[in-house]
């Protein structure tokens, strides 16, 4: 019996077993979701009911940016830590002169020149509507990186030209807007517990350099991973 | 409420079919979109889990959005290990040489897969 006969029989009987232990799974995971109780969790109504407290008015910003802060700090800290891996990885100290995998077209390239300036305005309109109704920082900043990458692609340079201690500050403003706010309520009393007109601004301050740093850091990590098949 | 076990159930289907994938295929990059699949059905459980409120409850909500982003960012590290992975390759392979540095980014954008 050839090696190659062997490496496929043992290729069958983990594709069995997997699929079988798959199945399996699949039933443990279908009563464990059964038997979550449909009605709502009491803590929706309670998080709309401090909303006033928050300093915002709309309860998924309350959630990101009041009651449970840490999280999104959190958050900034895992994609400034991707965008690290990638630069790392592709052995950078940033990603100026990153060049796309091919040519634009000539129409492709002249459609994002006329697109590029209305996404810029849909991002910052996202952020814009973040403290009161649907929108925020995530949901703008992911436009804002679309908009660089798509940029990017199409022959302009966008955030390929940005160089190394702006795009240090970039990546990390989000984080150091979380240290400033911790410290600062620390001193005045404790840690992120910011409440009223005080947190209006604090959340509206952290929400723009949250945007910033997942924008700038999204872009990073595409353009990063484009230069890391380079060379050797 | 119907949406709820409608969106669980598919949730739990998503994760399963994910994770077998990381399993039974070989190849990173395959791999690495069943973790996405794996991801999407996490986030859509969150999504199930928040239309039980006629409202929507805003706490899964926005573990959804950090965890959207999160996600793209992961991918983004992996793709970028990938990249550099098959990049070594094709030097190991011998199809690389010593002035590769220079030429290498074109060599290399002509191996993607």
């Amino acid at each position: 019996m050839s090696s190659g006969t062997r490496t496929a029989t043992l290729d069958r009987v983990r594709v069995t077993v997997t699929v079988i232990g798959g199945l399996v799974l699949v039933a443990v995971l279908v009563a464990a979701v059964l038997a979550v109780p449909p009605e709502p969790a009491p803590v929706a109504d309670r998080a709309r009911a401090r909303l006033g407290a928050t300093g915002v008015d709309h309860p998924v910003t309350a959630v990101l940016l009041s009651y449970r802060v840490y999280d999104t700090w959190l958050e900034i800290v895992v994609v400034l830590a991707a965008a690290m891996v990638v630069l790392l990885v592709a052995r950078r100290a940033d990603v100026s002169g990153v060049v796309p995998p091919r040519r634009p077209e000539p129409l492709q390239a002249r459609y994002v020149h006329l697109l590029a300036p209305v996404l810029v305005m849909i991002g910052v309109f996202l952020v814009s509507r973040g403290t009161h109704t649907v929108g925020g920082a995530f949901q703008g900043a992911a436009v804002l990186a679309g908009a660089a990458l798509l940029v990017w692609l199409s022959g302009g340079s966008g955030v390929a030209t940005v160089p190394f201690h702006l795009e240090t500050a970039l990546l990390t403003v989000a984080h150091a807007a979380f240290v400033v706010v911790v410290v600062g309520t620390a001193v005045v009393g404790a840690p992120l517990a910011y409440r009223g007109t005080a947190a209006a601004v604090i959340v509206v301050v952290v929400e723009l350099a949250v945007t910033v740093a997942v924008a700038y850091a999204l872009a990073v990590v595409f353009l990063g991973a484009r230069a890391a098949g380079a060379g050797r | 409420m119907a949406s709820f076990r409608l969106l669980s159930l598919t949730a739990v289907v998503l994760v399963v079919l994910g994770l077998v994938g990381v399993i039974v295929r070989r190849g990173p990059l395959a791999q690495l979109i069943a973790v996405n699949v794996m991801g999407a059905g996490a986030l859509l459980l969150f999504g199930g889990v928040a239309a039980r409120d006629p409202a929507g409850d805003p706490v899964p909500h926005a573990m959804i959005l950090t965890g959207i982003v999160v996600t793209v960012a992961a991918t983004g590290a992996g793709t970028a290990l990938i990249r550099r992975l098959h990049a070594l390759e094709v030097y190991d392979a011998g199809l690389g040489d010593e002035s590769g540095s220079a030429s290498g980014g074109g060599r290399a954008a002509e191996g993607d897969r």
